[in-house]
């Protein structure tokens, strides 16, 4: 009789370990989408490196983004989706792009462009309720409009 | 009768001139004389043998390009798409198509047969932004005197851009954007920190239709970014906030794991090789100059040869470890003759050194897996006419480190100090690689540098970083080698790697 009510305590304390690194787990975790009028909660938990500036255009297809933070920040790259009007987190081969910054104090990351404004939204997070957010927007033209260009210096320099 | 007495004269005055050399030999290569009767052999030779041997061209030390095109070459070279990129190392065959596409190309520019429209000089920025573009990046990864780049490209160590350059690192081959349709070549002078352009009157179709077929058969999406992209060479962020590393701008990250060829290290085929013929001993010997009816010969507790000459001591141990110290009362091995000691400057010693490694190599096995090359910076230091150069023994193009048998840190399979044209000291680890089928994962440079510094110390406040390179590390026990980082950071003088 003894023995099953051991039984049963261990079971019961098995299962609340569990739950609770389950809780942590959860709590670390960043968020799939966030609103798109999110601030940060306390500044300078992450700098972004690159892009520099928070505006900018290119033909480059593949954006890297690169961004310096403490160790054991959780670093998530969003996308802005006009459909929901919120930011999703980005997900690229079942993985999000996300990751927890180590003693090197870098992250860096690649994400492919959509043609026209892609709006992106980069959180760094301490725990669920800490975190610094920062968004920056990636115009990719099109080939076209580059060879418009290259005709009218064509037709300058010749 | 007369010819007879003619003969007979002529015998004797051979025989006389044959006395006198085997006198000349046995006195001045042995230890019956004491070194400073051995001053009289050398100034015999300054003085009158290679005054005579230059005059008939047959003096030793002419320079072959060969030789240094051996083991100089570039560390990997950068095919630069402006959606994609892609690294290639020696021994594949297409680093051997690019580097001679590309070595050809700048030959021809050297040699005048392509045509510079304009020369200028750009900004850094204008520098690095070559490489978001079409373009070949040519990564000698460490610092050379120009005349070695220039002998290796061309057979000559002067040329019309001698006046340019004193140190160079690498060469960009610009194919344009979708903008401008020149072809141009890039290149820094490291000590003036000038980076030159030269526009050239070249169509750029042959070059750009080769990186067009590689990048269409091999597809598969690019992650490498290089340091400038990523803002990592800036120590200040824009909001004023500092980072922990910074990164010598040129140094390539790989954001995502990818696969590397694991190598097989084979640890016991020297002592086999060595055993098999006692000749192969012998034509080491006769590298170093030891001549096998004077010298000393003996073995020591390790089951090391040891062979001891008037000059120096050869050690070959059995783990393949080959090691030539001068005598600290004698001047080492004469490699390089020169009468003028101003003369021997880096170019004559690092010529000096690849003629003498290709010699020492030219008997010992090796497979087309493994190439040897320059492995250190070879510029003029403050103190000229002395100088150390290493080699690296490269496995599939990667250079694969040894473990010092005394401190057991990492470093270069060939060490050579060398002292006015003497070879001082030489230690070499003979070893032999082959490939594996097995492959591990190579981690993103990041995620390596969080392991560096938890290694040297997670509490560093500020760490340069001048080098990341891909490696491998031989610690002569395991027989299967992982790819690993290999990390040069200011102010730390060994090597550091990591995986």
């Amino acid at each position: 009789m003894k023995r099953k009510a051991l039984q049963k305590s261990l079971c019961g304390f098995f299962v609340l370990v569990f739950l609770f690194s389950l809780g942590i787990v959860s709590a670390f975790a960043s968020p799939e989408s966030l609103p798109s009028d999110i601030v940060s909660t306390k500044d300078g938990l992450i700098t972004v490196r690159a892009p520099e500036t928070t505006s900018s255009s290119t033909t480059n297809n593949k954006l890297t983004i690169s961004a310096v933070a403490s160790p054991g920040t959780i670093v998530t790259v969003y996308r802005y989706d006009g459909n929901t009007g919120q930011y999703q987190k980005i997900w690229v081969d079942g993985s999000p792009l996300e990751a927890s910054v180590g003693s090197s104090w870098l992250f860096a990351t690649q994400v492919d462009l959509q043609p026209g404004l892609n709006q992106f939204l980069i959180r760094g997070a301490w725990d669920e309720y800490t975190y610094s957010v920062a968004r920056f927007d990636v115009n990719l033209l099109k080939e076209g409009f580059m060879d418009r260009v290259k005709g009218v210096i064509t037709v300058i320099f010749n | 009768m007369r010819l007879k007495k003619y003969l007979k004269d002529m015998t004797l005055v051979l025989l006389i001139f044959i006395s006198l050399i085997l006198v000349f030999q046995v006195w001045f290569s042995s230890n019956i004389v004491p070194n400073e009767a051995k001053n009289i052999s050398e100034t015999f030779q300054e003085s009158i043998l290679e005054p005579v041997l230059s005059f008939f061209k047959l003096n030793k030390n002419s320079t072959s390009s060969q030789d240094i095109s051996s083991v100089f070459w570039p560390q990997k070279i950068v095919l630069n798409d402006s959606n994609k990129r892609s690294v290639l190392y020696y021994n594949s065959e297409e680093y051997q198509h690019f580097y001679q596409m590309s070595e050809d190309f700048i030959k021809n520019i050297m040699l005048g047969n392509i045509k510079i429209k304009s020369k200028d000089t750009v900004t850094l920025d204008e520098y690095f932004s070559v490489l978001k573009g079409n373009s070949i990046y040519l990564d000698y990864d460490n610092l050379y005197d120009f005349r070695l780049f220039s002998v290796s490209i061309c057979g000559e160590a002067d040329n019309e851009w001698s006046n340019d350059y004193s140190s160079v690192r690498e060469c960009m081959i610009s194919l344009g954007d979708n903008v401008l349709n020149n072809v141009s070549v890039y290149m820094r002078d490291y000590k003036s920190g000038t980076v030159f352009r030269y526009i050239l009157e070249e169509n750029k179709e042959a070059l750009e239709k080769e990186l067009d077929r590689y990048f269409l058969s091999h597809q598969s999406a690019s992650t490498l970014s290089y340091s400038f992209e990523l803002n990592f060479h800036k120590q200040e962020s824009g909001d004023g906030s500092l980072s922990k590393l910074v990164f010598d701008p040129l140094i390539l990250f790989n954001l995502v794991a990818t696969e590397g060829k694991s190598i097989h290290s084979d640890q016991n085929w020297f002592q086999d090789w060595l055993e098999i013929e006692s000749s192969r001993a012998g034509s080491i010997l006769n590298t170093f100059q030891i001549n096998p009816m004077t010298m000393l010969k003996y073995t020591d507790m390790n089951n090391a040869r040891v062979f001891v000459e008037n000059d120096g001591t050869l050690t070959i141990s059995p783990n393949g470890l080959l090691e030539y110290h001068a005598l600290e009362s004698g001047q080492g091995l004469r490699i390089y003759e020169t009468e003028d000691k101003s003369a021997f400057d880096i170019y004559a010693a690092a010529s000096a050194a690849a003629n003498f490694v290709y010699a020492v190599n030219e008997d010992l096995p090796k497979s087309a897996f493994t190439s040897i090359r320059f492995s250190t910076d070879l510029i003029e230091n403050n103190s000229q006419g002395s100088y150390t150069i290493e080699f690296d023994l490269c496995a599939g193009g990667i250079p694969v480190m040894q473990t010092d048998p005394v401190t057991g840190e990492r470093c270069h399979s060939i060490t050579m100090r060398i002292e006015n044209g003497y070879l001082k000291q030489y230690r070499q680890f003979v070893r032999l690689y082959s490939e594996s089928d097995s492959t591990e994962p190579v981690t993103p440079v990041i995620n390596a540098m969080d392991g560096l510094i938890d290694t040297l110390n997670p509490q560093t406040e500020y760490l340069s970083v001048f080098n990341v390179s891909r490696c491998y590390v031989d610690d002569g026990a395991a027989e299967l080698l992982a790819p690993q980082w290999k990390v040069g950071v200011e102010g730390i003088q060994t090597i550091l790697t990591v995986k």
